[in-house]
Formats: C-alpha cells, structure tokens, sequence
C-alpha cells in the first residue's frame, strides 16, 4: 500500500526550485494552494506514473488535487492490476 | 559520387518588439520564479501586426544573405515550415518564392510540422537535394503565434515568441557545412489534442511535459546507438526550446551541462519550429562541433532527433 509519505517522498523529489518544505504540507488540501506550480504537478504526475507503472489521464487531473487524492488513486490503480 | 548536401548557413528574424512576462504577474497570479525559473521567458518577441509569415520569411532570408552569397537563380528547392501560413491557399512557399523572385523551375512546398517541424524539414530537402541532384535549397521556418495566443489563457501566453529561419543547404563538391547523418521520427497514438488550434491555441502543458519525458530521452538514446555513438561523443544537442522546465529536465535525464544543452530563449520566447535552427545558426557559423544531435517535439505530438555532422 502506498503511503502519504512515499507520494511525499515522489513531490520532493521532483520540485524544482520551488522552496516549499514538504513536511509542512497540509495532506488533504489542494497543492496548487500550497506553492506548488502547475510545472511542478506535471513533472510530478510523470513521477509518479513512471514509478507505479500506471496512467494517470489527464481527464482526471481537475479531480486529484491534494497528497491525499494522490495517495487514493495510486492505491486504486495499483489494487486493480494486484 | 553524388556529395551528401549540407546546412551551409542559417539566417534568422526576430522582432524588435518585445511583451514583457512581468507585466502579466498578477493577471496569472504568478511570480518572478515562475517566470525566470520555471518558464525561462521573460519577454516576447512579437511581430509587426502587418508581417505576415512570407514577410518574416523573407526578413530572415536578409540575414542569411550577410553570411552567404546567393544566386537566387541557382535555387532549386524552397521549403516554408509553417501551420500559420499568411492564407489557406496558395502554400506560403509559393508567396516567398514570388517575393524572392525564384525561377519558375524551382520546387514549393510547405510542411505542416510544428516544434519537431526543422529536422523534419531537414530530413526532407536533404532526401530530395540527394535523389534529385539539387545545388541549392532554402528552408524556412516561420510560426508567428502571436496570430493564434489568445491573451487571457496562462497556459500559452507566456511562453510564445514570433520569429524566422531560413536556411541555405548545398549540395556541391566544396561542400563544408553540416550535414545529415541520421534521424529518427515519431507521432504518439492518441495524443494530437496536446496542442491545438481551431480558433486559438489550445494547450495540455500536463500532456506534453509527460509525452516529452516518455519519448524524447528514448528517441535521442536510439539514435545515438544506431550510430555507434555514445551522449559524450556528441559536442552540442540542440533540444527544442520549449520552456527552461523542459530544457532542464531532458538535460538531467541525459545527463549533460548547460553548456552542451544551451537554453537560449530569455528573452523570445518559445519559438516552435524556430527555435531550434536559432541556437543552431552561430554554430553553423563557427562550424567547430563535429557532432551536433538537434531535437524537436510538439504539436502533434510529433518529435524527431537528428544527428549531424561536420564536413570540411
């Protein structure tokens, strides 16, 4: 099972200059509302496709906006192929 | 032997007029990071509204005559990249060949690519110098987005820069130059809505961030081992200028300094089919890489690598 830490570890991993401190992120609030750009979120997204092997349309990026929305539908995808 | 034809030199316009990205920080709700560090523009060349794409063809090609002698009766082949020509109907090649005053026996055509648009029209005039023995050819490049950004959308109206190309190809027994030694090319299945234009440019940046990391770093990796090439065989890879995020990132996924990857669009802007035959042309000029490996993607989404090589 995917954690809010390793979604967490993924976004810190892939921020790019931006200086947020992740472990001030508030998990179930919107990113883009925290100082996360939208570059940052692609980038992101990528990452996390690439290291969990699923697909992520884009169709369903309005609807994952916070760590948590994350962590639910990597966990979804991955429970379907399981 | 028929000689293999080369980029003999490369001419550019870029437009005086700039729009500054500083001005739009709180219409975008953006900051000065995002600008100078993310999107890497900070102002925008943006053409004369009266220049049509023929004009800033032919503007490009008055730089391309300071570095080259041309005799316009000796051109045989004259190619526009463009998806925004000056109208629907005639080919803009064909409005370019009339203000240059061309000889009739010389061949038009446009492409229809976007960013990946310059190593595909490489690939295509040195096919055809080659299997029809042309001397001579011009490529231009010219996509003024200006014509299509809608001002209020984030997405496209920050990063995108008017400008041209025209480049002098030769195919003669002193040839010295760059020239083509290998390509690849690829479309993704069900990605063209990436970027599109009906009334203005409509762009997925989300999309194109992730089609670029999937297939750009594989396409150049490709190429290489195809020729027996290694990344630190080659002296200088021109990547599309899309944006300082995307310029950064394929640096790191390929490993190379900022020196070998220049990003060079401060002050333009992306662009597209331009960009990339712009921070070509001062090493067409010195002609002191050996190896230079350019790389186009975009709308389409289309991509294309292409190696060169020098020839003295």
């Amino acid at each position: 099972m995917v954690t809010n830490d390793d979604i967490l570890s993924i976004l810190s991993n892939k921020i790019r200059i931006t200086p947020i401190n992740i472990s001030n992120l508030v998990h179930d609030q919107p990113l883009r509302l925290q100082g996360i750009d939208s570059l940052d979120i692609s980038v992101f997204i990528f990452a996390l496709e690439e290291k969990y092997s699923i697909s992520i349309p884009t169709s369903k990026i309005g609807e994952l906006l916070s760590i948590q929305d994350f962590q639910s539908y990597v966990n979804q995808q991955l429970a379907k192929v399981s | 032997m028929i000689p293999n034809p080369v980029i003999k030199s490369i001419g550019i316009f870029i437009p005086e007029n700039r729009e500054s990205n500083y001005n739009l920080l709180e219409r975008f709700e953006i900051n000065e990071q995002f600008i100078t560090k993310k999107i890497g523009v900070e102002t925008r060349a943006i053409k004369d509204k009266k220049d049509e794409t023929s004009d800033l063809c032919i503007k490009a090609f008055h730089d391309l005559c300071r570095t080259s002698q041309i005799d316009l009766s000796q051109i045989n082949l004259l190619c526009v990249v463009t998806q925004n020509p000056d109208q629907k109907i005639p080919h803009t090649a064909a409005i370019v060949h009339q203000k240059l005053g061309l000889d009739k026996s010389c061949m038009t055509f446009d492409i229809s690519q976007g960013c990946a648009g310059f190593p595909h029209g490489i690939a295509i005039v040195s096919a055809l110098m080659r299997d029809l023995n042309f001397k001579n050819a011009l490529l231009f490049t010219c996509d003024p987005y200006s014509k299509i950004v809608n001002p209020n959308d984030k997405n496209t109206s920050l990063l995108f820069g008017d400008a041209a190309t025209a480049t002098l190809m030769t195919n003669q027994d002193d040839n010295c130059g760059y020239t083509l030694v290998n390509a690849n090319f690829g479309t993704l299945q069900n990605s063209y809505s990436c970027l599109t234009c009906t009334d203005s440019l409509q762009m997925s940046g989300r999309d194109i961030v992730s089609y670029v990391l999937k297939e750009v770093p594989g396409s150049i990796r490709e190429l290489l081992l195809n020729n027996n090439l290694k990344i630190q065989d080659i002296d200088l890879f021109v990547l599309h200028q899309a944006s300082r995020t995307m310029v950064e990132l394929l640096r790191e996924n390929l490993n190379v300094n900022e020196e070998t990857a220049p990003f060079e669009i401060m002050e333009i802007g992306n662009t597209v089919s331009s960009s990339i035959p712009i921070v070509l042309k001062k090493h067409v000029d010195e002609k002191t890489k050996k190896h230079i490996l350019i790389s186009g993607f975009g709308v389409g989404f289309s991509f294309a690598s292409s190696l060169l090589k020098l020839v003295n």
